[in-house]
């Protein structure tokens, strides 16, 4: 009986103590759900970066290397005319040295410019073979030339002047080279959202918007280069070549690229309890056997932000309200969407600018572009294969 | 507002605090040792010395072939790493003895500072001196 007593009593005291401090109680979970209401939204709308600072703004180079590498050939930044089939390469493709005092390290050699992690070893002639390549192929006439517009229209004698002249020996010009065509790429997202809350004497609301765009065009993109089965014969050749078989391995890989990666690609770790070794960096030996060339780029990225946030003391309203807004799709993309968003956030959040009512803001622009129209064509990207560094040291 | 009242505040956000992470120490793994084997650079307990290193978190460079004309030592950069160099020399000293490298009446290696510029988590480690064959 006595025990009962005191559960009731201590039950009792509880209840008083909640009742006490029901106000405190009441704003804390009032503050706990803002916070997290705020962390969702910004989750909802900035994806992973729930973070109040900045977020890590992403490189051009990184846009550059995201949007070329889904057409399937490997990225070329900065774009170089000095960068041909038959070139021989050094290349970094992987840095695991995890010293933490390690300066420019190569975190992602995808988003790193190629001349940070690339050397040119050498240069392979491959124009002979080039013009056996492409002598042995069907071309087709250029159909805007004036010269075949008079002969289809039965005037003199006019036979179709416009030749294809791929004698890479001596030099072609670009309208001779096969054409790629490169679609114009266009990647656009959009969203947002908006919540309110309110309690007993406070009305507060939180809303944010982001709109993405990344823009690829490449005007008039060629390319040339061999088939992969002689590429890989020469590529044999040469390693063959007693003259020139060392520039195929991987120590004068690692060589050459000590300069670029301040001797790191030289320098080794123990890796486990037996002592054994590791270099810091994977390397290989790439010859060029496709280039991909243009003479105008245009990339484009664009990432528009808002937030909004606003409280009221001594209003009593219920409100709750998330909106979301899908993606628009490329082509259909209107370019005012991101305004009217920001401005349907600013009407929910109209009522918050009244007495007693605290409103903030933040907006930001981020843009990187690259735009330029060259005389000579550039490389864009290329395809390669690789030299096979075990087979090498096999060999007899 | 009351005493009572500001307490409960402070508490609460003294628990807040707690339910934050906190940020981590560094370790081991953030150490960086240079062995320099001298002469006995291809022997094979070599190896078995920067196992165990190894296998005490170091990041341990792959050893080379110098020797230190003011002979053995463990090296370090900053005052403040005196007390992990003589850890190093320590464990260094105890693989020496038992894997053979030396014999007993070889000097122990002992830390010693060098004003070099230098991060404070590298430590060079010479096994040999000058006159080691």
């Amino acid at each position: 009986m006595l025990e009962v007593g005191h559960a009731v009593h201590a039950r009792l005291q509880t209840l008083g103590w909640v009742a006490k401090y029901r106000r405190w109680i009441i704003g804390l979970a009032a503050a706990i759900a803002l916070f997290f209401g705020v962390v969702a939204i910004r989750w909802f709308v900035f994806g992973s970066s729930i973070a109040f600072g900045s977020s890590t703004e992403r490189s051009i180079e990184a846009s550059w290397f995201d949007t070329i590498e889904k057409l399937g050939i490997e990225p070329r930044f900065p774009p170089e005319e000095d960068f041909v089939v038959g070139d021989l390469l050094a290349l970094v493709t992987k840095d695991e040295d995890d010293d933490p005092t390690t300066k420019n390290k190569i975190s992602d050699p995808r988003t790193v410019p190629f001349p940070r992690r690339a050397v040119k070893l050498a240069h392979i002639d491959v124009n002979k073979a080039l013009n056996e390549e492409y002598g042995q192929l069907p071309f087709f006439p250029n159909l805007a030339d004036p010269t075949l517009s008079a002969s289809r229209k039965g005037t003199a004698a006019a036979k179709p002047t416009a030749r294809l002249t791929r004698d890479f020996s001596i030099g072609v010009q670009l309208k001779d080279l096969p054409l790629a065509a490169f679609p114009r790429l266009k990647i656009q997202g959009t969203s947002s959202a908006s919540a309110g809350a309110s309690g007993s004497g406070f009305w507060g609301s939180f809303g944010a918007s982001n709109k993405e765009i990344e823009e690829l065009e490449l005007g008039e993109v060629r390319t040339y280069g061999l088939p992969s089965i002689r590429s890989i014969e020469l590529l044999d050749i040469y390693c063959r070549n007693p003259k020139t078989k060392n520039n195929c391995t991987e120590e004068t890989a690692r060589n050459n690229l000590k300069s670029l990666t301040d001797n790191r690609s030289v320098k080794k770790y123990v890796i486990d309890a037996q002592g054994n070794e590791r270099y810091a960096m994977k390397v290989e030996v790439v010859m060029v056997y496709r280039i991909y060339l243009t003479r105008s780029i245009k990339n484009l990225r664009q990432d528009l932000r808002a937030q909004q946030g606003g409280g009221r003391m001594t209003a009593v309203a219920i409100q709750a309200e998330a909106t979301n807004v899908p993606p628009v799709q490329p082509g259909t993309a209107d370019p005012d969407a991101m305004k009217r968003r920001i401005e349907d956030l600013e009407r929910k959040l109209a009522d918050v600018q009244a007495k007693n009512a605290v409103v903030a803001e933040i907006g930001s622009e981020r843009l990187s572009s690259f735009n330029g129209t060259f005389d000579r064509p550039v490389a864009i990207g290329f395809r390669g294969i690789r030299v096979d560094f075990a087979a090498l040291k096999a060999r007899p | 507002m009351k005493a009572s009242q500001i307490i409960t505040a402070v508490r609460l956000i003294l628990l807040i605090g707690l339910l934050l992470p906190s940020p981590s120490l560094a370790g081991n793994n953030e150490i960086v040792v240079f062995v320099h084997a001298g002469p006995k650079l291809n022997d094979p307990r070599i190896k078995q010395l920067l196992g165990a290193l190894f296998e005490k978190g170091y990041l341990v460079r792959a050893p080379d072939d110098e020797r230190d004309i003011s002979g053995a030592g463990v090296d370090y950069f900053d005052p403040s790493a005196e007390r992990t160099a003589r850890e190093i020399a320590g464990l260094v000293n105890g693989q020496l003895k038992s894997l053979g490298l030396k014999s007993s009446t070889d000097m122990d290696l002992m830390p010693r500072f060098q004003r070099v510029n230098n991060p404070p988590t590298y430590f060079g480690i010479w096994l040999f001196g000058k006159d080691t064959r």
